[in-house]
């Protein structure tokens, strides 16, 4: 084999890595959703409910609701960045992470933002899964890719192809034709306001559409691993100055903290860990690899995954949640969303990958 | 200046000095950083191939080692830093300083 052949099978194989990250990135934010779905039944929140209630009996419902999900969404960081640990440990990272901590101008600002960007995003994802519906927090998370793909080509100067905006449309339209039997059928209602889990709605499509970006600026010059690592700290620590100032206010959002230590609590804590931090692990490895439009529109497919394993593990009724009415409409949406989610990743693997050896137009640079 | 901080940015500043062979740059920042193993060499590989994917670096002439003197069988490319990696390591500079 001459060398232009093995430059050519070198190129392919990055791709193909970048690619198989994004499919990963998806199947583990897919199977996030089953502890994340299970974590409400566990008496950590039940309970922490019912002290708040005791401590503070006239407090607004809906400000009650928002403090039990800024509770799970800063116990989800924590138990990401203990992960991470492990993780940078085994890779023989931590001492880059030291390098890139201490770094604050040059590496970390940009991890604190997309931090913050991210805190934004996931607890705007479970005020929308609660006020509204599980299947309207999807979709509003599925929107995230759009603002990716606007911010990526206007601020990092990123090339997409008009197959790459094809499939980010299709990856689109696909994840939301998925949960539009159960809207159409059932209606977006849930257990709280309708306005707040819009608001979080629209908080979860900005905050990873602007994660994304933050964190693809400074992945331009850091360590992915690190990088993520850092963005998850910086969203624990950003999380419990939160909790305290809730704390100090009289509201005992810590009363029920020990209960972490309960074996079953622990197991569904640190499989939500493990699953966040692998998604995100994986994503961030695919942006330097994909481009940030690319790998966010590869992630996307994490919609169709989150069906599948909430049909294995909670039955198709439980997860799709229909009856004998409603069944032809939603499983037939889901079906055609899965399909269409199909073809839209099928438009993207099978780009042609010359274009792709660098994600930028070099001539840009060089006639400055 | 860039000895100690991150190792991208390390990166950038060597290649900013003058063009470099993968299996001359590597034992470089393997030393620099205490990466002195096969796993290490990879982690350093990697980094610049995300250099090159960010568009900072270009690919010039490319041999094949096939007598294993760094990684048998492996392409060995020459690095160039290109207009957007000279931007980038003086926004680094000028940020850091």
């Amino acid at each position: 084999m001459d060398v232009e052949e093995l430059k050519i099978l070198d190129h392919k194989k990055k791709i193909r890595i970048g690619l198989l990250m994004g499919i990963l990135c998806a199947l583990y934010w897919g199977i996030w959703y089953v502890p994340g779905y299970a974590v409400w039944n566990l008496d950590i929140l039940n309970d922490l409910y019912v002290n708040i209630l005791i401590e503070k009996p006239t407090i607004d419902v809906d400000l009650m609701n928002i403090i039990v999900c800024i509770f799970l969404t800063g116990m989800n960081a924590i138990f990401c960045a203990a992960v991470l640990f492990i993780w940078n440990g085994g890779l023989r990272k931590l001492p880059e992470f030291k390098r890139e901590l201490v770094q604050v101008k040059g590496a970390s600002k940009y991890f604190m933002m997309a931090g913050i960007c991210g805190a934004c995003a996931v607890s705007g994802t479970y005020l929308a899964s609660f006020n509204l519906s599980a299947g309207f927090a999807a979709i509003a998370g599925l929107l995230y890719p759009i603002i990716g793909t606007i911010m990526s080509v206007l601020y990092l100067k990123q090339k997409v192809s008009k197959r790459g905006y094809l499939a980010v449309i299709v990856l689109l339209v696909g994840g939301i034709t998925l949960y539009s039997g159960s809207i159409i059928s059932g209606g977006v209602t849930g257990a709280g306001n309708p306005t707040i889990g819009i608001i979080g709605g629209i908080m979860a499509a900005v905050g990873w559409g602007f994660e994304g970006v933050c964190a693809g600026k400074a992945l331009d010059f850091c360590e992915p691993d690190i990088g993520l690592h850092l963005r998850f700290c910086f969203e624990a620590i950003f999380w419990i100055i939160v909790m305290i100032i809730i704390a100090c206010t009289g509201i005992p959002i810590f009363s029920t903290i020990g209960q972490i230590l309960d074996p079953a609590t622990f197991f569904v804590f640190i499989l939500l860990g493990l699953s966040f931090a692998w998604c995100y692990v994986t994503w961030y490895k695919s942006f330097p690899l994909l481009g940030v439009a690319r790998g966010q529109a590869v992630g996307s497919l994490y919609a169709a995954c989150a069906v599948i394993f909430l049909c294995i593990f909670c039955g198709p009724a439980g997860a799709l949640g229909y009856d004998d009415d409603s069944m032809l409409i939603i499983v037939g949406s889901t079906i055609l969303g899965l399909i269409i989610c199909l073809i839209g990743s099928f438009l993207l693997a099978t780009e042609d990958t010359e274009g792709l050896v660098s994600l930028r137009d070099q001539k840009d640079g060089d006639q400055r | 200046m860039m000895e100690g901080q991150p190792i991208k940015f390390r990166m950038l500043e060597l290649f900013n000095e003058k063009d470099w062979w993968l299996q001359d740059i590597v034992p470089v920042l393997q030393k620099e950083y205490n990466l002195e193993s096969d796993y290490g060499r990879g982690m350093i590989t990697y980094d610049i191939v995300e250099l090159v994917s960010a568009g900072f670096l270009t690919e010039g002439e490319t041999i094949i080692d096939e007598e294993g003197k760094f990684w048998q069988g492996h392409l060995l490319h020459h690095y160039t830093i290109t207009g957007l990696g000279k931007d980038m390591y003086q926004e680094i500079v000028n940020r850091i300083s």
